[in-house]
């Protein structure tokens, strides 16, 4: 324990509820803390992380740190725990967290909303807290649910914009997808151990579970997965996502939020490798999702829907390998991505700071030399991304292939290393494009194929600024000035763990990161049983020639002094001849648009418009009607002659005695 | 003591506020707003208050004036209070002073009705709810067809029910017998099916289920937002209160046999409400048929006879009461500020006022059930419980209904907050103090009890009794 | 069935007409001052009036001292006791409230004249009230209807001539009817007292008589298809005389009704005899509301309301149990308070206490005159059956008897017809509550205070009514 004078337990709680704190005080008091709302949302970041470091001790003990916070019913109760799993996730959090906050310090400079930022970013990081931290599944629930909030808060962070405003739609309710699959994988939990906690799950799963509600729950929960992270056919959020401000994408979705699903896999691993079914299906769609985002990829202009479809292979990376249970490997690669991953977005995010919010690469270019920090940073983020030895990415990248060999998935293997070939291909194009041959700002869109400007990514950034902060961006010349130190601080120590971080792994079976998690994962290693055909020199070597592959290719079509020097017409043949299928990201936006959205949609206003008024109502209305008509009919006997009053009079008493005769002479006989 | 002073209180001192000059409406809705703030702060004060019964009728059977707390009641009974309280802080307009009035009778009739323990009196109040509501309506809607419409269905409702309590009390010998866990009510195979159907008509129609509904989208449009705050808030759940303290205790065979038809008309209303919200364009109305889907699931979890969906129930009864009373009096700031509700005339007031847009967030977020907010308790504990009894399909209908729900509710929200600003709307101040303190407690409640379902689950207990715990 | 009669001396008991012989002597006394006067004034008529107030206040009282006793006169042919009393305790209480809406009606040298005969259409109520042979009952009926003839005549409107000979022709036609049935059960059993023809053996003449007998009745109660003469006789009528024959005729008849239905047939096959009955009560009840639906005229709807209210209390008989007497009693009563205080409102919009009183009349009352808006909405809500009034009270408790005895449909029919007056009633209840511009109603105002003292009386009455339901537990012994 680091600190004497608290008990952890209350540590715990003070870095789960510190940033709500900080959320709750920013978004009240924001107007009036002024500049100040930065520093100290930054600081109630900080503060969680210094402290989680020092619950260090107590989280790694057998018995890991736990705090009960209420109970609902028998059965219903909730806590936090600390252990190793959501120890790695806290640290993340927090301290990637922290750094970004910093980072947006500068970034935001300017923004009206300065202190909303700040609050949701607050808010994110606890609702984050809660999901890693929770010790039952609808606490993480809970977690799950909030993170989604956040993300739509910061997705439409400036609310002015239609597109933004629909982009966060679009993220919130295929995240409550997502939810809706783990209310699902509750129910049977519920149904058949009649409690929500991890422990009792894990202990009773295997007498309660038969394997058909193994797989149910397995199923629930990676519904929860593919909407949170990503991954086919929920991933068409993530590249609108890109509509927040840059520190958003880099924080929620690139190294924290997305990665959630990597975690709840892992969380359950019990359940995951007691359940073949399952460990077969989520590989398939991981590796699916790595190799899709990586082709998509390779088709984009808008720096940050590269990052953000790059993001969304590399978690089909992670999900493959917690998937077919190569647990430590998949948690692994989620650790270096989340440094280098951030570190990229924030490098990106300097290059758009500088450029007056242009995204568009192809307006981009020559940036090395006005850059030359940013260019630093995005030349390591790629080298670590594309898995050069040494750097971070080589490390985690490489398990997390090599074990779905280890667990006997060859066919995963291959789309693994091929994967690797293309995201090599597109993260040199970006840098090509981005920092080598001439500037191209001051070249006309149209020359460079640049069709509908609003279409092909232009800044969502300048445009949310212009609408929130009131001046425009063509207004501010492109000032290629060195960022601020708040924005180039931050990427600066990233750098360190993304080319350092992988050594943690150095050493195989006896590493410090084997070591870390030796035993926690149980049937690791029976899932990893398999001989596989190669060795682990041979699958990296092979990797590493795939990878050299990609980056010749983009050096041949970027990277040479030709190439460079009639960019311009190159850049511009090329975005014509860009495959509609891959421009259109596969039509999954506009096939979730004819069968979903608009059907919901006509059969509601037909209920609404037709089917209430004029068919349900319409009984009742016929009803009253047919009641006043037959008043207006009595009305109309009411003619006032007295003999046709005397008539009916007459008429009346002729039916009694009629009844009396029949009714008593018949009873007479 | 106490009980008696919650249903005559409110109506009495509504009797008085009529004697209160028209001109000074401030007086008026101040005043309702203290005798509500009043009752919450009375039944706070004496939870553990002892029935009041007076002897009624001997012949043709028992009857007696007995109002009581019961485990459910208790809690719907301090909802109204806030909701009234709030309702009569935002009245505002040249006709205040009456609804004020009409506001407390209702919060006195309705209190009746939670308090009753006799089923003839329940009955009572059931109909005197319709008189304060029936004249708010003339009084407000520019037409008087939804006037109409709710007192022709309510009435038929509440007659048939009124049949079914004369039918009871001859078979039954009493009608003494709400809450009376030792009345031994036996109505048997030639009766029973005829008295539930009454019964059953009666609250279908004022809950209102599928294909019952289509009075309250008109009336819930046509009153004012404070008024119907209170009436959806706690109105609504009349019904519902009502299959859980006198179907479910005296005609459980019954409601078995009955189980499927409402299941059947529970998921339709769940799915035919969300799909409409999605679609509809006045603000109101899209609220209106998001209760007619979010009331289905309690119909659902009342029928299912699981302990844990009855305890849902409960919960979610209270729930469904503190955000929709917050929602609609935060759309009735809305329309009072932009004189419209449709939503494609509104939008962009979030930069304006930042307060206003809050406090619709947060009603819209409890209302999707968003996971920590009093919806989701309500709902994770009925879903469960209808899994757990067995209800797979209906569980999973009532799952694309949550997923709906987040849609048309940031459809709503984001319809009127959201977008650039509309220049032609008028700009007015952001939320008043006053509509702060009406919404607050509201906001509190749905916020505590979303941490802390277990607040009103004592109820569970009674609920195990009743249906077994399943 | 023999106690009732078995226990009387054969001559005339002068306690058994006590009451009525002191509202039937009021009038000569009222005529014989008023011949004094020379020059006519405002307290010309308020003497009048105030004397058969005072006498009929004396006759009331001397009622309910008799209550728990039982006398009879005529040899069992007058019998006074609880049943009757209750009746005609009814209506005296409707005499009362229809002086206090007259005293403002007319002219002054009429005023002696209509009192008189008001009084003499009393007490020849009171006398179908406690009439238990067939004799009586013409009697009284015939009594009460001379009076009336003249009654609905006095107005000076154009109308109440022609209305007044309609009602002159139609009801001696009925009474016809009563005349022709009540021979045939002479001739079928050979004696005109109810008792005897409760013993007696059935025959298909006996049963006709009866059945020509209660259309008679049916007629004078104004059930469907006997009522068409109802709304243009009530629209022409004075409006005191209106609401005098609303409730005072129909408690004399019901009077003779019920002791009729309960006392005077065979009781193996009673059931059978009054099968038409229920039968007219249900198209009383359907029919009236839904005629109401298209009125526009106070006097006419309120006419359709007292046939479909008629209805509700000729349906509590169903099945002729004792509980069903007792709420029809109940329900009488309700009516009763309900309907005057309905008409003491309509009396006080008009200036002269008698005009027609459309629907606009009424249009934003609440906004010029909130009381009496109030009164008036109070009292509908109680005509509507909803709480808490009697009106609400008594329908729960007759359909309650309904079902006991077996006559589900009857109370099924009960429920929807209140359904369908539910629009009735608050139609007009709308109408006050809409805003309306104060220059386009003509807004006139009673120049006479009494009909308040009604209003009062009655809304207190249907309140206390609704949540202390009074239900006299001797009537049904003294029916015979």
């Amino acid at each position: 324990m680091l600190f004497n004078f608290i008990s952890p337990e209350f540590a715990l709680v003070l870095v789960w509820l510190l940033p709500f704190v900080g959320g709750v005080l920013l978004w009240g008091f924001g107007p009036q803390l002024k500049s100040w709302a930065g520093p100290i949302g930054s600081a109630l970041i900080g503060v969680p992380f210094i402290a989680t470091v020092g619950l260090w001790n107590d989280a790694t003990a057998p018995a890991a740190l736990h705090v009960h916070l209420v109970t609902w019913l028998p059965g219903w109760s909730f806590g936090l725990q600390l252990d190793r799993l959501s120890l790695i996730w806290s640290l993340i959090i927090t301290g990637v967290g922290f750094l970004i906050h910093v980072y947006s310090i500068g970034y935001m400079d300017g923004d009206k909303a300065f202190a909303r930022f700040f609050a949701y970013m607050n808010f994110f990081v606890f609702a984050m807290m809660t999901l890693v931290l929770s010790d039952n599944v609808i606490g993480l629930l809970v977690g799950w649910g909030l993170v989604g909030l956040a993300s739509y808060f910061l997705i439409g962070f400036w609310f002015e914009k239609p597109s933004a405003v629909s982009a966060a739609r679009k993220a919130f309710v295929m995240n409550v997808v997502g939810d809706v699959g783990i209310m699902f994988a509750v129910f049977v939990i519920v149904q058949r151990i009649g409690s929500i906690g991890y422990a009792d799950i894990f202990t009773h799963f295997a007498t309660a579970f038969t394997p058909h509600a193994l797989f149910l729950v397995c199923l629930g929960l990676f519904i929860g997965c593919a909407a949170k992270s990503a991954q086919v056919p929920l991933h068409t959020w993530l590249p609108d996502a890109m509509e927040g401000p840059t520190p958003v994408s880099a924080l929620i979705h690139a190294a924290t939020m997305v990665t959630a699903g990597v975690y709840l896999i892992a969380r359950f691993a019990p359940l995951w490798s007691a359940s073949p079914d399952a460990q077969q299906l989520v590989g398939v769609i991981g590796a699916l999702t790595a190799i899709s985002g990586a082709v998509l990829g390779c088709a984009q202009w808008d720096i940050k829907r590269i990052l953000a479809y790059s993001t969304m292979s590399q978690i089909g990376y992670m999900i493959m390998g917690v998937g077919v249970g190569a647990y430590q490997a998949g948690v692994f690669h989620f650790l270096t991505h989340a440094f280098f991953k951030a570190q990229l977005f924030l490098a990106a995010g300097i290059v758009i700071h500088a450029l007056a919010n242009e995204q568009d690469v192809r307006r981009m270019g020559g940036m090395r030399m006005q850059l030359p920090f940013a260019f630093v940073a995005i030349l390591t983020g790629v080298l670590a991304i594309c898995g050069v030895p040494g750097f971070s990415g080589f490390f985690s990248k490489d398990a997390v292939v090599y074990g779905a060999l280890e667990t006997g998935h060859p066919w995963l293997y291959a789309v693994g290393v091929i994967t690797a070939g293309i995201t090599a291909y597109y993260m040199f194009r970006l840098l090509f494009v981005t920092f080598f041959g001439p500037y191209r700002g001051d070249v006309d869109p149209s020359d460079l194929g640049i069709r509908h400007p609003e279409l092909a990514g232009t800044a969502p950034d300048s445009a949310g600024r212009a609408a929130s902060s009131g001046h425009h961006p063509e207004e501010e010349e492109p000032h290629h000035h060195a960022p601020p130190w708040l924005m180039s601080g931050p990427v600066a120590i990233l750098i360190v763990p993304t080319v350092l971080i992988g050594f943690l792994d150095w050493g195989g079976a006896g590493s410090r990161w084997q070591r870390f998690f030796g035993g926690f994962f149980p049937h690791a290693a029976e899932n990893a049983a398999h001989v596989p055909p190669i060795s682990e020199t041979v699958s990296t070597a092979l990797v590493f020639v795939v990878v050299l592959i990609g980056f010749a290719v983009a050096y041949w079509r970027y990277g040479t002094t030709a190439a460079q020097r009639d960019s311009v017409a190159r850049l511009r043949t090329e975005s014509i001849r860009m495959p509609a299928v891959l421009v259109n990201a596969y039509y999954f936006d506009a096939a979730f648009e004819a069968l979903l959205v608009r059907p919901a949609r006509a059969i509601g206003g037909w209920f609404d418009r037709f089917v209430d008024p004029h068919v349900i109502d319409a009984g009742v209305r016929e009803a009253a009607f047919s009641a006043q008509w037959l008043g207006h009919l009595f009305r109309s006997f009411q003619t006032g002659l007295v003999r046709a009053y005397a008539l009916t009079l007459a008429l009346g008493a002729v039916c009694i005695v009629a009844y009396y005769a029949f009714a008593f002479t018949g009873g007479a006989r | 003591m106490t009980v008696t002073a919650l249903v005559l209180g409110p109506i009495l001192a509504g009797l008085v506020i009529y004697l209160i000059p028209r001109k000074q409406s401030r007086t008026a809705t101040t005043l309702a707003a203290v005798i509500a703030a009043l009752t919450f702060v009375l039944a706070v004060a004496d939870p553990h208050a002892a029935d009041a019964s007076r002897h009624w009728l001997s012949r043709p059977f028992d009857a007696s004036f007995h109002l009581g707390f019961g485990p459910t009641s208790y809690w719907i009974v301090l909802l109204l209070s806030l909701c009234t309280f709030g309702g009569a802080l935002a009245l505002s307009g040249h006709r205040s002073r009456d609804t004020a009035a009409q506001l407390l009778i209702l919060q006195g009739a309705m209190n009746g009705v939670f308090l009753a323990k006799d089923l003839l009196l329940f009955a009572l109040f059931w109909d005197l709810m319709l008189i304060p509501v029936f004249l708010v309506l003339i009084g407000a809607g520019p037409h008087a067809r939804a006037a109409w419409k709710y007192l022709i269905y309510n009435l038929a409702g509440g007659l048939a029910l009124l049949l079914a309590t004369a039918a009871f009390g001859i078979v039954a010998g009493t009608t003494d017998v709400i809450g009376n866990p030792n009345a031994h009510v036996a109505i048997g195979e030639t009766w029973g099916m005829w008295v539930f159907a009454g019964i059953a008509f009666a609250f279908l129609i004022k809950t209102p289920v599928f294909p019952f509904h289509t009075w309250m989208p008109d009336t819930y449009g046509d009153l004012p937002a404070p008024v119907v705050a209170v009436v959806s808030a706690v109105q609504s759940k009349a019904g519902l209160y009502g299959f859980i303290v006198i179907t479910l205790p005296f005609l459980g065979p019954e409601m078995a046999q009955a189980q499927t038809l409402m299941f059947v008309l529970g998921s339709v209303a769940l799915i035919y409400g969300a799909l409409a919200a999605l679609a509809e364009r006045d603000a109101k109305r899209v609220v209106a048929y998001s209760s007619l889907s979010h009331l289905g699931l309690i119909l659902l979890a009342i029928f299912s006879g699981s302990a844990l969906a009855l305890a849902g129930a409960v919960v979610y009864i209270i729930a469904h009461g503190l955000f929709s009373a917050a929602l609609f009096l935060t759309l009735g700031a809305v329309e009072q500020r932009e004189e419209t509700r449709d939503l494609a005339r509104l939008g962009g007031l979030g930069a304006r006022n930042p307060k206003l847009a809050g406090a619709l967030m947060l009603g819209a977020l409890a209302a999707l059930g968003l996971p920590g907010l009093a919806g989701f308790s309500g709902e994770i504990l009925i879903l469960t419980g209808l899994f757990k009894a067995g209800f797979v399909w209906p569980a999973i209908v009532a799952l694309v209904a949550v997923v709906l729900a987040s849609a048309y509710m940031l459809r709503l929200f984001q319809g009127i907050m959201n977008g650039p600003e509309v220049p032609d709307l008028p700009e007015r101040r952001d939320l008043t103090w006053a509509e702060g303190l009406a919404i607050a407690p509201l906001v509190i409640g749905f916020v505590l009890l979303g941490l802390n379902p277990g607040l009103v689950i004592s109820v569970l207990t009674e609920a195990t009794r009743v249906v077994g715990s399943r | 069935m023999s106690s009732a009669l078995g226990n009387f001396p054969a001559n005339a008991d002068y306690a058994a007409l006590l009451p009525f012989t002191v509202v039937a002597l009021a009038p000569l006394l009222i005529l014989f001052i008023d011949l004094f006067y020379r020059e006519s004034g405002p307290w010309r008529r308020t003497v009048a009036v105030g004397i058969a107030i005072v006498w009929l206040v004396a006759a009331g009282v001397l009622q309910a001292l008799q209550y728990p006793h039982d006398y009879a006169a005529f040899g069992g042919a007058f019998v006074q006791g609880g049943f009757s009393i209750v009746f005609s305790e009814i209506v005296i209480v409707a005499t009362i409230a229809t002086l206090l809406l007259s005293i403002g009606v007319g002219r002054d040298d009429q005023v002696a004249g209509t009192t008189a005969l008001l009084l003499w259409s009393a007490s020849g109520a009171m006398l179908m009230s406690g009439a238990s042979n067939l004799l009586m009952v013409f009697l009284g009926l015939e009594l009460l209807s001379l009076g009336l003839y003249c009654l609905c005549a006095i107005s000076a409107r154009g109308t109440a001539r022609e209305s007044a000979l309609k009602y002159l022709i139609l009801s001696s036609m009925a009474s016809g009817f009563l005349l022709y049935g009540s021979a045939l059960m002479f001739g079928a059993t050979g004696s005109v007292a109810f008792s005897a023809l409760a013993s007696a053996v059935v025959t298909p003449l006996l049963a006709l008589g009866a059945g020509l007998f209660m259309v008679g009745l049916a007629f004078k109660l104004s059930m469907v298809p006997f009522h068409e003469w109802t709304p243009d006789v009530y629209e022409g009528a004075p409006l005191p005389v209106t609401a005098f024959m609303s409730v005072a005729t129909k408690a004399g008849t019901l009077a003779v009704l019920a002791r009729f239905a309960y006392a005077a047939l065979p009781s193996d096959h009673a059931a059978k005899i009054l099968v038409p009955l229920w039968v007219l009560a249900a198209l009383s009840m359907v029919i009236g509301n839904l005629g109401a639906l298209a009125q526009t005229d106070m006097k006419r709807l309120l006419a359709y309301s007292g046939i479909a209210q008629v209805g509700y209390i000729v349906a509590a008989f169903a099945g002729t149990t004792a509980l069903g007497l007792r709420y029809a009693l109940l329900y009488l009563a309700g009516y009763t308070v309900m309907n005057l205080g309905a008409f003491a409102v309509v009396a006080l919009m008009s200036r002269d206490g008698d005009a027609v009183v459309g629907l606009p009349r009424f249009a934003g009352l609440a906004y010029r005159r909130p009381w009496l808006a109030a009164a008036m909405t109070f009292f509908l809500i109680g005509l509507a059956g909803l709480p808490p009034t009697i009106g609400f009270t008594g329908k729960v408790l007759i359909l309650a008897a309904n079902v006991g005895a077996g006559y589900a449909w009857l109370a099924g029919i009960l429920v929807l017809s209140t359904a369908i007056s539910a629009y009735v009633y608050f139609k007009i209840v709308r109408v006050m509550f809409v805003h309306a511009d104060p220059r386009h109603v003509r807004d006139e105002r009673s120049r006479n205070v009494l009909p308040w003292v009604a209003v009062a009386v009655c809304a207190v009455a249907t309140f206390v009514l609704g949540i202390v339901p009074l239900t006299p537990s001797n009537v049904l012994p003294l029916v015979k």
